[in-house]
């Protein structure tokens, strides 16, 4: 599991996630996304695009930036997730609350 | 380990790190089977949430090593079954109550997903109290 995450105007943080994100995954990229993506305290979109395979270890990382975030009042949108991925999210029941959406577009509206 | 039935038998510690460990040694099993992706996706997830239970609440500790699981894969022509045992806390998954549904983002609690789609990808579930071990029986799909 990678972790990007960049800068954009706005300012804005964007999070690019690639690989397997369940409990080993989430246990490699936790730190580095809680510190880049919620202390930072800027709304987020965080691209799922590179993510093959996703657990409940990985929604609930997730789970636990947006809520960090909304702490902030801040929000943090999600795009990209594979159709699998997409699934998952589905059957969690936490598709609508996490604010997923098909692409960046979307997400950056949905942060404005 | 293959056993005289072509199944394969794993024995591993109650810890994180077996959970990949795991997972590499059933896609190899599987592998000369050919499952599809959406196969390998269910099997996958299924043996994640269900270790994963067993490691952080199956015991006093949240990662014992001193605490073992094991599993047994047979890939049928139209399913993989898989059995989990292990000496953990009694735990029926067939019977806990479904993860209640947040409306709301502040209303959502991080964690307790696993077993909802455990349920939710597997075609049967099956569990049992057995020698004091709980003994965990998913048939996945082909």
């Amino acid at each position: 599991m990678e972790l990007e995450l960049t800068e954009r105007d706005g300012p804005i943080t964007c999070a690019r996630l690639t690989g397997r994100l369940d409990t080993a995954g989430a246990d490699r990229i936790g730190l580095q996304m809680t510190a880049g993506v919620v202390a930072t305290a800027r709304p987020a979109i965080v691209d799922l695009s590179g993510v093959s395979f996703i657990s409940s270890m990985g929604i609930r990382l997730l789970l636990s930036c947006a809520k960090g975030l909304k702490g902030k009042g801040q929000t943090m949108a999600i795009f990209g997730a594979q159709p699998a991925v997409q699934e998952v999210f589905e059957q969690s029941g936490l598709e609508e609350i996490l604010d997923i959406v098909p692409d960046e577009p979307h997400a950056l509206a949905r942060i404005a | 380990m293959l056993d005289t039935a072509h199944r394969l038998r794993l024995t591993l510690p109650a810890t994180r790190a077996s959970v990949d460990a795991a997972r590499i040694a059933v896609l190899e099993y599987l592998a000369p089977s050919r499952p599809t992706p959406r196969t390998i996706f269910d099997v996958e997830l299924v043996l994640e949430e269900v270790l994963m239970n067993v490691v952080l609440h199956g015991g006093a500790g949240s990662d014992d090593a001193d605490r073992s699981m094991d599993l047994v894969v047979e890939s049928t022509p139209d399913a993989v079954r898989m059995v989990f045992a292990d000496r953990g806390i009694a735990f029926d998954p067939t019977t806990a109550a479904a993860h209640a549904r947040p409306a709301t983002l502040s209303d959502a609690v991080p964690g307790g997903l696993g077993i909802d789609l455990v349920r939710k990808r597997s075609r049967s579930l099956a569990y049992a109290r057995k020698d004091d071990c709980n003994v965990l029986t998913v048939e996945i799909a082909r």
